[in-house]
């Protein structure tokens, strides 16, 4: 029930902050549909304490759904990436490393400042692996632009 | 190609740089945007250098020595809606689909954003609130949240309305939240998370994504762009803590009077 709920409150989630973010109307729901499938991805992973592993596999995935709806909907992949990958962000790592460094825990501060490393290092390594994956896909169509999407 | 055309080609290259930089898009997309619209002219030797603050375009016409152009950057939130639009525009530049006195009239007309202010502000504040669900708050953190997330949200409007810069909103909306949220806890007979709601509240203005990115530009091969957004990200992140410690000594104050 509560993987229902939290599911649900994902793509809700997600479907709010890109609106924020100004995302296209005919994008936001497409994002909020990702949104709650990676979402519940990243819970069953981090319920097994891999936070790290699970916003890798949750980066993969999303930025494969980007990439594809990209290519569907004809319109750059970051508009889908940013509004449904919003939820992984090192966000409150960040926060709490920045924290840590001026209340002066220095433990704290490593801990979480690894912390925002790690995560942001497993977002990137994701996006980028699932990007270098289409430019040498649209390198063997031999489009005539393959960087527009 | 008439000389009439070549300045509109570059007229719409620029807008198209400086559009892309302040909705926040990377580095790499101003590059290749910028190319795809100047290469469906006749200018020869284009080169785009796309920083985080500022942009540089060479272009080189037959015989002529080259003419470079810069604009410089100060404003930068991320703007999907943009994004979208200025990709339909250079796509069409580059098939041939619109001529280019087409396009740049598009690229004027270009809108800022599909909603609303007032549903912007009730996205951020359902936004702010199901973080706290997905964050494993309560169902009374929730209800205190309410009214602590809807103050966070005025603000945000007030600085937007005013001017306010970026980093002293962030400054502004961390204060208020952890005064709220922890005199909240000390006056209300209930049990609350007060970290969970400082942090859902601040989710809005973290800077994930920008961090995110520049680790992306870094990737890439970026290194000025990416840690520029590295090092802002660092400091949206520092004035978001520096508002809490401001927060956390009014707390203190409060409670010592009380």
């Amino acid at each position: 029930m509560a993987v229902v709920a939290q599911t649900i409150a994902a793509a809700l989630a997600v479907f709010a902050i890109g609106a924020v973010l100004n995302a296209p109307r005919k994008a936001l729901l497409l994002s909020a549909v990702i949104g709650g499938i990676v979402w519940l991805i990243f819970y069953l992973i981090k319920s097994e304490g891999q936070v790290v592993l699970g916003t890798f596999v949750a980066a993969v995935v999303t930025a494969l759904f980007a990439q594809i709806f990209a290519r569907i909907f004809k319109t750059p992949a970051t508009v889908f990436l940013i509004s449904a990958i919003y939820l992984f962000v090192p966000g409150t790592s960040i926060y709490r490393s920045v924290l840590g460094l001026i209340s002066g825990d220095r433990e704290q501060f490593i801990y979480y400042a690894n912390e925002t490393i790690m995560i942001a290092g497993a977002i990137a390594t994701a996006v980028f692996m699932i990007d270098s994956i289409f430019i040498i896909i649209n390198r063997f169509k031999k489009r005539k632009d393959p960087s527009h999407e | 190609m008439p000389e009439q055309e070549q300045i509109l080609y570059v007229k719409t290259a620029l807008l198209a740089g400086e559009l892309l930089i302040q909705s926040n898009a990377e580095a790499y997309r101003v590059e290749e945007t910028v190319q795809h619209i100047l290469g469906a002219s006749s200018f020869k030797n284009i080169h785009v250098n796309a920083q985080t603050t500022s942009f540089q375009m060479s272009v080189e016409e037959a015989d002529q020595p080259p003419i470079t152009y810069i604009r410089r950057i100060t404003d930068r939130t991320i703007n999907l809606y943009r994004i979208h639009q200025i990709n339909i525009v250079s796509r069409g530049i580059s098939d041939g689909t619109i001529s280019i006195e087409k396009a740049y009239e598009t690229m004027l007309a270009i809108r800022d954003s599909e909603y609303s202010s007032l549903q912007i502000d009730l996205a951020t504040l359902l936004f702010i609130l199901l973080i706290l669900l997905l964050f494993q708050g309560t169902f009374t953190d929730f209800l205190i949240n309410i009214p602590i997330a809807s103050l966070v949200v005025l603000i945000l409007k007030a600085c937007k309305k005013y001017n306010i810069q970026n980093l002293l909103t962030n400054f502004i909306s961390c204060t208020a939240a952890v005064v709220c949220a922890n005199l909240a806890a000390q006056l209300l007979p209930v049990n609350i998370q007060v970290d969970l709601i400082i942090i859902s509240c601040i989710m809005p203005l973290v800077p994930g994504i920008a961090f995110t990115n520049g680790v992306r530009d870094i990737f890439r091969g970026d290194y000025a762009s990416g840690f520029t957004k590295l090092l802002e990200s660092l400091m949206v992140g520092l004035f978001i803590a520096l508002g809490t410690a401001a927060g956390l000594l009014i707390v203190k104050a409060v409670s010592v009077w009380l």
